[in-house]
């Protein structure tokens, strides 16, 4: 359905009058032409996610990669942060409309945007949002308000400070009298129950968001939904948006599911601990790499949702992938495992860990496992669950899962090295940030294997499915539409 | 109900001789406009406002057209009539430059940045080596494109001492002309012996020209002449005639000028109540010849000067408020033809007619802001709507479209690329296929 605007054409015919009342109906309602289906409001949409969210208090973060990114999405609908990232990874205004810093990049200052109110009717004001931030940031800074702003002082240089308040736990709440809290985002947490391992939470819209109010009513999120019952729920019609791990996009799509993927932002990759005798030969290294079927991983266990990765950071982010081409040389595998004089499938085998509670790993890592032992390696996996959270033994090599959380190319890799325990320089020029990508994938610390994408299975009632294209959602432009006119998949 | 209508900016004087003559069937009441406000008075005057009048516009096909627009009840400056002449000059100028521009500073840009790569290529190779070399394209840019960089490319190795070879030299080269989400990335691998070195640099994405032709009569070309992160509902380009000429952007908040010239660039804030929703819709008046630009963002129409950047006035336009809109340059807001839109169709907006038609209208696809969209020129008939051109294709989504009825200026749209996430401005225009 397309925006009406108002019919102006048969002036002639039907009179001044008619003229008349279409102007007026123009300036009243909707005098404009805004091509695409023209939104609808109300409706409850339903969510399902694997991981559950305890909290989506930013002061009781989870430490947990994924718990947090969970945390995140879910508390991105209620909270704001003082500035977001767009498309394009760049920084814009949200809470802060503008900010400033001194020379040294030690003291920032944002200005806050004004006629902000919390759900709960409380206007955002700089010492609430000092308050707010003072608890997030810890004693090693130092929030302060101003009559229109919020100062933050630290002892070091911070130069990306606006860009890590971009991201994480770092919203803007509010702590009511009974110890509630609140937000300015399109939505409010509204109920919250637990049935066995699920978790139901209800976000309703925020009619006073000072970015406008949502389309949707209501967001009902089933927290704590396997992989498999969520696909199931998809396809049934009995959720509205749920996640679709890459191996089960193709399988849904097949069912008449549509899908959604994300530019790819995952990047599997096995890291060395360099330091270990086992792997401590580059050779060996090398071999492994050599060894590995990269593009049985991506086509048969992803299920075509991979990217053969030689690189660290995806193409679509760098722009220079291709100087990482991708070798599979079984008998040049041989040959440096040869000349590096290990013989590990007499000796102490390899060591590998990996998180076996995510399936897609354990696939991976199973076939990880028989490229080896192609050429002579023997592996001892590692992928023990303690208290439900994977921990690493002492293991030779990793094989991990990263999300790519910025699309800018330099913070994304800072965030890749950085999770690998390499040292991250200078990342600003073009040559500096390929240089520290160069050097871990050269020195065969780190081995790329796929880049894979984020998806979500939709019913054919959602549209405006606008995600960011490096993952997560924006549940607050979505609405949902007659069943009849949504069709195909999003890219 | 009072009925507010704009009056025409632009003299009507100007046209006066040709509206007489596409308009001498309609009996026209004398007007009672603003003393200094030129304008037609359509019939039926009774049911309108006493000083309301019509606005007569003239489309490239020299045809004219009466459309109601909002009506200024009165202007800070005195209207002058303008010198035609001297209008057709701009607007030849203007033109010269707006179709010139683009082309000339996406070559420049190309071409400078091949130059930056074979500096830095050059900046590694020993001085007098002989070098051998070959180029990729991964990116969207056209073989003739990928030429003309190739070319300059050369010629700037060998401005600098590089002696080139086409095989069997010391130190081979492969360019590869790729691309990233944000900037084209263009790379150069120098092998010498056992070693390697790449340079890299990022290349601005620039505007293209698209058009679509066939047998139907109409022919739809756009050209992009922005692009950006920034949500933008409308954008123009508009000149004082004389010197300087200005990029004028409508945000949901407000409005960004740059100056075209100096490049230095400016947001004014507008008030509006655009955030109540997130469905944001406003439009500029890009047609007319000056310092100031008029616009639309819901629920008033505004003014503002280019040169000091300030915000003239704003007026509501709302009944409530009286509908009086003061000292405010007219803008049309955009409508949609009679009937329900053609088959498959989504928005529909009227447009001057051109290649000699009438009822013509501008339609969108019926997706959503995930798909793909186009514009198709349809034209009403007695049996329906009859397709006078076929779809232009966007990259995206178009998130606004204004027809170019009148005082808006050039029918325009704006379009969310779904590849690189921008939103990107294009200037429409057609062309009669014989």
């Amino acid at each position: 359905m397309k925006r009406i605007v108002c019919r102006f054409h048969a002036c002639s015919n039907l009179g001044v009058a008619l003229v008349a009342l279409f102007a007026l109906g123009a300036m009243a309602t909707a005098a404009h032409a805004a091509p695409s289906t023209r939104p609808r409001i109300g409706g409850t949409l339903r969510v399902q996610m694997s991981e559950r969210v305890d909290t989506i208090d930013p002061r009781q973060w989870p430490s947990a990669p994924e718990q947090a990114a969970a945390a995140e999405r879910v508390g991105s609908l209620v909270f704001d942060r003082l500035v977001q990232l767009d498309d394009h990874g760049t920084l814009q205004p949200a809470l802060a409309i503008s900010w400033q810093h001194d020379a040294q990049s030690k003291r920032w200052q944002f200005r806050l945007r004004a006629g902000v109110k919390f759900s709960d009717g409380t206007p955002l004001t700089p010492p609430i949002a000092a308050m707010a931030l003072q608890q997030l940031l810890g004693a090693s800074f130092d929030v302060s308000a101003t009559s229109d702003s919020v100062v933050i002082q630290t002892e070091h240089s911070l130069p990306d400070l606006p860009m890590e308040l971009a991201a994480g736990r770092y919203f803007i709440f509010h702590l009511g009298d009974d110890n509630s809290l609140t937000g300015t985002g399109p939505f409010r947490d509204t109920m919250r129950e637990s049935v066995g391992a699920i978790d139901m939470v209800v976000l309703v819209a925020n009619e006073s968001c000072w970015a406008g109010r949502p389309f949707l009513d209501k967001i009902g999120l089933t927290l704590g939904v396997s992989p498999q019952q969520q696909a199931n729920a998809i396809s049934f019609g009995q959720a509205d948006v749920v996640e679709l791990p890459a191996s089960e996009v193709r399988r849904t799509a097949q069912r008449g599911v549509r899908t959604a993927s994300s530019d790819p932002v995952e990047l599997f990759a096995l890291v060395f601990d360099a330091s270990r005798p086992a792997v401590r030969d580059a050779r060996l290294r090398q071999a492994i790499s050599l060894a590995i079927d990269r593009a049985s991983i991506a086509d048969v266990i992803l299920q075509r949702q991979g990217i053969v990765a030689g690189s660290l950071l995806p193409n679509w982010i760098s722009g220079y992938a291709h100087l990482f081409p991708v070798t599979s040389d079984l008998p040049r595998a041989k040959d440096l495992l040869a000349a590096s004089g290990r013989e590990l499938s007499r000796s102490v085998p390899l060591v590998l860990f990996y998180d076996s509670s995510d399936a897609e790993v354990r696939a991976v890592a199973d076939r990880v496992v028989v490229n080896l032992r192609e050429v002579g390696i023997t592996v001892q996996v590692s992928g023990q669950i303690a208290d439900g959270k994977a921990k690493p033994l002492a293991a030779d090599v990793r094989l991990v899962r990263h999300h790519i959380d910025a699309p800018e190319p330099a913070a994304a890799l800072s965030g890749l090295l950085a999770s690998f325990g390499e040292a991250a320089a200078d990342l600003e020029a073009a040559e500096q940030i390929y240089a520290a990508e160069r050097a871990p994938i050269d020195a065969f610390r780190v081995i790329p294997l796929v880049h894979v994408s984020e998806s979500y299975g939709l019913s054919p009632e959602v549209r405006d499915w606008m995600a960011p294209r490096w993952g997560g959602w924006r549940l607050e432009d979505v609405w949902l539409g007659p069943p009849s006119a949504a069709g195909g998949n999003s890219p | 109900v009072r009925l507010a209508v704009f009056a025409a900016q632009i003299s009507v004087d100007e046209f006066l001789p040709l509206a007489k003559f596409k308009t001498h069937r309609r009996k026209t009441v004398p007007p009672k406009p603003p003393a200094d406000t030129h304008c037609a008075m359509p019939r039926l005057l009774a049911e309108m406002a006493p000083n309301g009048c019509a606005m007569i516009s003239r489309s490239l096909g020299q045809r004219a057209k009466f459309s109601f627009v909002v009506r200024t009840a009165k202007r800070s400056t005195p209207m002058m009539a303008a010198d035609r002449s001297i209008l057709s000059f701009r607007v030849f100028l203007f033109l010269l430059a707006a179709i010139g521009i683009p082309t000339v500073a996406r070559c420049s840009t190309l071409e400078d940045s091949a130059r930056e790569l074979a500096r830095k290529i050059a900046e590694v190779v020993p001085p007098g080596e002989k070098l051998s070399w070959e180029i990729r394209n991964l990116s969207p840019l056209k073989p003739g494109e990928v030429f003309q960089i190739g070319q300059t490319l050369q010629a700037e190795l060998q401005e600098r001492g590089v002696r080139l070879e086409s095989s069997g030299a010391a130190v081979t080269v492969v360019v590869t002309l790729s691309e990233n989400f944000k900037n084209l990335v263009w790379t150069g691998e120098i092998h010498q012996s056992d070693s390697s070195q790449v340079v890299l640099i990022a290349v601005e994405r620039v505007a293209e020209n698209r058009a679509f032709s066939n047998a139907m009569p109409v022919t739809i070309r756009s050209e992009k002449f922005w692009e950006g992160a920034e949500r933008i509902l409308d954008a123009g380009e508009i000149s004082n005639g004389v010197n300087e000429s200005w990029l004028v952007l409508l945000l949901p908040n407000g409005l960004r000028i740059q100056d075209k010239q100096t490049g230095s660039a400016s947001t004014i804030e507008v008030p509006s109540d655009q955030n109540a929703g997130r469905d944001h819709w406003g439009n500029l008046n890009i047609a007319q010849t000056g310092n100031t630009v008029g616009l639309f963002l819901a629920p008033q129409v505004c003014t503002a000067n280019l040169e000091t950047r300030v915000l003239l006035g704003c007026s509501a336009t709302q009944v409530a408020t009286g509908g009086m809109i003061v000292d405010m340059i007219p803008v049309m807001f955009d409508v949609a033809p009679a009937g329900p839109p053609p088959a498959g169709k989504g928005t529909v907006v009227e447009m001057t007619p051109v290649c000699g038609g009438s009822n013509e209208f501008l339609a969108t696809g019926a997706g959503d802001y995930t798909q793909r969209d186009s514009v198709q020129v349809f034209e009403t008939e007695s049996s329906g709507a009859g397709a006078l051109s076929r779809e232009l294709d966007f990259p995206g989504p178009i998130t606004a479209l204004h027809a170019g009825q009148s005082v808006q200026g050039a029918p325009r749209a704006v379009v969310r690329n779904l590849t690189t996430g921008n939103y990107e401005a294009y200037r429409l225009s057609f062309s009669c296929v014989q």
